[in-house]
């Protein structure tokens, strides 16, 4: 191990005036800026504590070691220590020699504290040397072949047996200054700080250690921070800083950020610094004889990870789990071991790391959704002889994960960067899903109709519908698609959700038609109505080509048809003149479809009517729409709103054959509030019936069918226009005191009983003058239904009461 | 918006761009900011800024571009850097020693100012390096390393009396004390290295050892213990003026430096048995004790100095130095007293004339009144 020297002290120069400090002598390969990097680290002055004009034994026994390794600016390697002389040629107090060894990268052989004490190491100038008369010749390149004799791992092992614990602290007091690009002050004799630093280095590769640097004093420590520091690369890691007042003040520097500090003797230190399971290892391996510090090198060395990070913990896990099978119960644990390996190490290694992790986490756990993104690529990855077993696992993974909402969307991003970045291994996968086994244990647990998975499987099968085109079994796929969306309807589904469906089947028209029918046959109405305002976003967001496409095969296809009324809808109620615009829309695309009776088209006729009342326009919709295309309650109620507002003079005028229809619509419907319109219907029912047969039928007959039927509620003028209208109708209809009964109960008006009975009596006086044999008739059935029916009921109390005024 | 010079790296900036420093340092609660001395900027340049961690107000300015403390009133403060310089052993150390602790004391009270150490740096360095070994262990500073030189930095404070009222009003100026190691005079490379303050400084005191003058060394022979033989005299200021008119770009020749020099002898109690019996330079100076700077002695010892010198030296020296410098002047003084024994340590320490070429440069400023 060769190495150029290089000295530094207060010098008399021989008879040459200048003199004092400067560079004795050195091997002609150092530079000038490495001489100046050289002198900047190793620049020494006592500490404040010591004497001023300290005697030989005082330096030798009590002045602090600046023992000192470095990489310096030119990138070559430096072992250093400055020591303290006391005076000067002059005789002034204040001198020092720095003995400095250069090493080239590869040069360097052992670690730099092996060196410490070791004869070479000059730390003194003899008289001779002093009054040497220049020009001092170049130093010769050092030939090193001694170094280990004083410190060696032997007395480290003596050393750390007892300081596991501070050890341990220490190295992680080291990784986080490294981490954090900040000193890591040291206070401890000046011998242990040697030790220190020379038991870190031993823990470590050789090449890793080379990257640590350190000074085991400095009477400058500020320096090493400065900006001048950085910009050479001289802002040294590890730095011997005295506790003294004026230097450093470790109780209140262990609060500060600006440097992590370590006072081994007033026990200071930075606190909460997370000592990783390496450092710990690597302490505990001190005391039980280094094998453990020496198998890890190995490995380190085997892998070429010369990185003083966290890595470390991560390589070291890696290194327990690669070398003895061992690994933590923490999840995150597999997730540094698997970045590790995909970093740093070798296939074969990884391959066995990751049959390793698969066994341990088939047996007990789930992984936590977090990690399995990294974990599967990995086991696919390197691991995939052990397909079935990973399979298999992912399988569980999945079973586990859809049921919750927000992790099922994880696990279709897990498969998506499966599939990205192991295709062919999930091709594999998709094959094995779709396994007949697999597959009946997956229609199993969506029997229980567990929402979430339901909705994932959907996802899942038009996500890698494409995929399973060329599946060994491709009719899996295609049933499970069939079970899947209808079951999705069924379980209530928000019209999100169905666009995010549509999302899955990506540009494939032929399976978003399907979905769509799929949609359109199961979705409830009001469902169906929602999902076609999300679904036009839907078309508006997508590429305009493929919208285009879907709306034609939309109108093309039967199931979708209905969808389209839905989205026709909105385009009539942004029209500006929406009743010319339904019209236009039904005669265009609806009008010839065979399929016209299974479409809801409440909505556009609702939309049709938005900006109109006129009664023509409704009557033309109800003689021209199919009964069977008013579905949805919610639009057919606005029809039949806008009829009744037109009153009951012009209700009474409408032809039968629209009353009768309204009527079979609120039928359809199931809707009997509708008074009016049944009153009217009845009445023109009673009007045919009579035109028909040529006779009046019964009252109480016919009144069966329209039993729910009052005028209770009838505004007085409503009421006085359709009695006006209906009494010459219903009286001749009335044959005997039943009709009669149910006469006065259909027309039953408590608060308008008087114009019931007017009505009534100018009838009646009508009548007699007319035919008066019919007139007695109607008198007699009256008399007899009041003699009979007086006490009965408070209704007939009311007529009698009232008629009696009249007749 | 006023400007300011920082007294470290002399660099002219706006006072609103001044970073601050959290300077709570209390037992029961530090401030984390105070701990870690975080710069810290001033909200919407507010004129009385808080931390933003205890909430305290900011008092201390920190410079943006080499984060030195700044003194208190820098804005309204003047500075000025003075570079004391000279060759190896020439005594910088004790003379920088004795001069800040002369200010603290004697110059204070005459000429009614304070000095106040910026920051701890200065504070500490000066405990350490130059008062400790000096007052407290009687022995010689030690021999300052090669190398960049932290600067001293001192504010001194002048009490005067307003023009229309009978108050008194504080009036600051900062001293900048470089105290270069004589090794970064031995090459015109070195100095442009360690000394570039130099062209930026308002005065140098060059500090000259009678002591390696051969003329001296020939008649003190076996009579004192001589120091080694050091760089030339001659060499040193030429090697200065190299350094001054590069900084400043004054290539011509003609035109001389604007910077006062006051070319100082040190050590001259070590050439007592030289000096006519009747020599000013025997004595103390007039002006501590007359809270003025006095021309009369001053005119005195500096036309005995420069007569010294012309017979120790020849008229290189003068010639050179008139040649170069506008402002100049010639001054004999001793730091410690008496010669350092063996071990370093000081027989007798009794100062004299020691603030004399600094107490010329306030008057050439016009800091101190001058009669």
């Amino acid at each position: 191990m060769k190495a150029e020297q290089y000295i530094y002290t207060s010098f008399k120069n021989g008879d040459l005036p200048d003199k004092g400090f400067m560079i004795y002598s050195k091997s002609e390969g150092i530079t000038e800026t490495e001489c100046n990097d050289i002198k900047f680290v190793m620049q020494y002055a006592p500490p404040s504590d010591m004497p001023p004009n300290p005697t030989e034994k005082q330096i030798y026994d009590n002045f602090p070691y600046s023992f000192a390794f470095f990489r310096l600016s030119t990138n070559r390697l430096c072992v250093a220590q400055s020591t303290y002389l006391g005076k000067d040629y002059s005789g002034r107090y204040g001198n020092y020699i720095i003995y400095a060894l250069v090493f080239s990268q590869n040069e360097l052989n052992c670690y730099p504290c092996d060196m410490f004490g070791e004869k070479y190491i000059k730390l003194s100038m003899t008289e001779e040397e002093l009054n040497a008369k220049p020009p001092i010749p170049a130093l010769e390149n050092l030939d090193i072949e001694t170094f280990g004799s004083i410190v060696n791992d032997d007395l480290l092992m003596e050393f750390i047996s007892e300081r596991e614990q501070e050890f341990s602290y220490f190295i992680a007091a080291v990784l986080r200054g490294k981490q954090e690009g900040i000193p890591v002050y040291i206070n401890d004799t000046r011998e242990h700080l040697v030790l220190w630093m020379a038991a870190l280095h031993r823990a470590l590769p050789l090449e890793m250690a080379k990257k640590l640097s350190f000074n085991t004093y400095t009477h400058d420590h500020k320096k090493f921070s400065s900006e001048m520091s950085k910009e050479r690369n001289l802002n040294l890691l590890c730095l011997g800083v005295r506790p003294d007042e004026n230097y450093f003040n470790y109780s209140n520097g262990c609060k500060s950020s600006r440097q992590i500090v370590l006072d081994f003797d007033m026990k200071y230190r930075t606190e909460n610094i997370p000592v990783p399971s390496f450092a710990k290892a690597m302490a505990a391996s001190y005391v039980l004889g280094m094998d453990e510090i020496n198998d890890f090198i190995d490995f380190l060395n085997e892998i070429n990870f010369y990185y003083f990070s966290n890595d470390l913990e991560a390589a070291y896990k890696f290194f327990r789990l690669y070398v003895a099978s061992e690994l933590s119960a923490d999840d995150k644990d597999i997730e540094d071991i698997i970045s590790f390996g995909n970093r740093y190490c070798e296939e074969y290694m990884n391959s066995e790391v990751g049959a390793k992790i698969l066994d341990i986490i088939c047996k007990d756990r789930i992984l936590d959704i977090k990690y399995c993104q990294k974990t599967f690529v990995f086991l696919y990855k390197y691991s995939f002889f052990m397909r079935y077993s990973i399979h298999d696992y992912l399988y569980k993974i999945i079973l586990h994960y859809a049921k919750e909402e927000n992790k099922a969307v994880k696990i279709l991003d897990l498969l998506d960067t499966l599939k990205n970045s192991t295709s062919e291994q999930f091709w594999d996968f998709l094959n094995f899903f779709f396994s007949e086994d697999f597959l009946s244990q997956l229609k199993f647990e969506m029997n229980g109709n567990n929402k979430n998975l339901v909705l994932f499987v959907a996802k899942f099968v038009l996500n890698y519908h494409n995929d399973c085109q060329n599946l060994t079994d491709k009719s899996a796929h295609e049933e499970l698609l069939k079970q899947t969306i209808p079951q999705v309807c069924h379980l209530g589904i928000k019209e999100n959700t169905a666009i995010e469906l549509l999302y899955c089947c990506k540009d494939n028209l032929k399976l978003i038609i399907k979905v769509l029918s799929m949609f359109a046959t199961h979705l409830a109405l009001d469902e169906k109505e929602k999902f076609c305002i999300s679904f036009t976003k839907y078309l508006s967001g997508i590429e305009q080509e493929l919208a285009k496409n879907i709306k034609k095969n939309m109108w093309l296809e039967e199931k979708t048809l209905e969808l389209c009324a839905y989205m026709s809808a909105k385009e009539i109620r942004d029209s500006r003149n929406p009743i010319v615009a339904f019209w236009a829309s039904y005669e265009d695309n609806f009008k010839n479809r065979k399929e016209l009776k299974n479409i809801d088209l409440a909505s556009m006729v609702e939309a049709g009517l938005s900006k109109t009342n006129n009664i023509k326009n409704l009557i033309k919709i109800v003689e021209i729409i199919p009964e069977e295309c008013f579905k949805s309650w919610k639009y057919v109620k606005v029809l039949f709103d806008k009829f009744l507002s037109q009153g009951m003079k012009a209700l009474i005028k409408i032809d039968s054959p629209i009353i009768f229809k309204l009527v079979k619509i609120l039928n359809n419907l199931k809707q009997d509030d509708f008074h009016a319109i049944y009153a009217i219907s009845f009445l023109k029912f009673l009007q045919a019936k009579a035109e028909k047969d040529g006779v009046y039928p019964s009252f109480a007959k016919e009144y069966k069918a329209f039993s729910k039927i009052n005028l209770s509620n009838f505004e007085k003028r409503d009421y006085n226009i359709y009695l006006a209208q209906a009494v010459p109708v219903f009286m001749p209809c009335i044959y005997d005191e039943q009709d009669f009964n149910k006469f006065v109960e259909f027309c039953f008006n408590k608060e308008e009983i008087a114009v019931f009975c007017l009505t009534i009596s100018t009838y009646l006086k009508k009548l007699k003058k007319r035919q008066l044999k019919q007139y007695k008739v109607l008198i007699d059935i009256m008399q007899k239904y009041i003699r009979e029916n007086k006490q009965a009921n408070e209704k007939t109390k009311l007529f009698f009461e009232t008629m009696r005024k009249y007749l | 918006m006023s400007k300011y010079t920082c007294p470290r790296c002399f660099e002219k900036q706006d006072i609103k761009d001044v970073k601050y420093i959290c300077t709570n340092k209390s037992k029961a609660s530090s401030c984390q900011n105070a701990i870690e001395r975080k710069a810290l900027e001033s909200a919407h340049k507010i004129k009385k800024p808080l931390c933003d961690k205890c909430g305290k107000p900011l008092i201390s300015k920190i410079c943006p571009k080499c984060g030195f403390e700044l003194p208190f009133g820098i804005e309204s403060t003047q500075n000025y850097p003075i570079s004391i310089i000279g060759a190896k052993e020439c005594g910088k150390s004790n003379y920088v020693a004795v001069l800040i602790d002369q200010l603290k004391n004697n110059i204070g009270r005459s000429f009614d100012c304070s000095v106040m150490a910026c920051g701890d740096s200065t504070l500490n360095r000066y405990q350490k390096e130059f008062y400790d070994p000096i007052y407290k262990h009687k022995t010689c500073a030690g021999a300052t390393d090669a190398g960049d030189v932290e600067p001293l930095i001192y504010s001194l404070l002048f009490r005067r009396k307003h023009m229309f009222s009978s108050r008194k009003f504080n009036d600051a100026v900062s001293l900048t004390f470089f105290d270069t190691a004589g090794e970064n005079l031995t090459s015109i490379a070195s100095m442009q290295t360690h000394n570039a303050y130099l062209y930026s400084s308002s005065g140098i005191i060059l500090l000259l050892d009678p002591l390696q003058l051969p003329y001296v060394r020939d008649r003190l022979d076996s009579k004192i213990r001589l120091p080694e033989e050091n760089t030339d005299v001659n060499t040193i200021l030429a090697r200065t003026v190299e350094v001054i008119r590069r900084g400043l770009g004054l290539t011509d020749i003609s035109k001389k430096i604007d910077i006062p020099i006051a070319i100082s002898f040190t050590k001259i109690d070590a050439v007592d048995s030289l000096l006519d019996p009747m020599s000013c330079l025997k004595n103390d100076s007039t002006h501590v004790k007359n809270g003025f700077f006095d021309e009369r002695d001053f005119n005195d010892s500096n036309e005995e100095m420069q007569s010294l010198v012309e017979k120790w030296l020849g008229v290189e020296l003068y010639q050179n130095v008139s040649m170069q410098f506008n402002d100049f002047a010639f001054f004999g003084l001793s730091a410690l007293g008496s010669n350092p024994d063996i071990d370093n340590k000081i027989p007798r320490f009794r100062p004299f004339r020691v603030a004399d070429p600094f107490l010329w440069l306030l008057a050439k400023k016009g800091i101190i009144t001058s009669k």
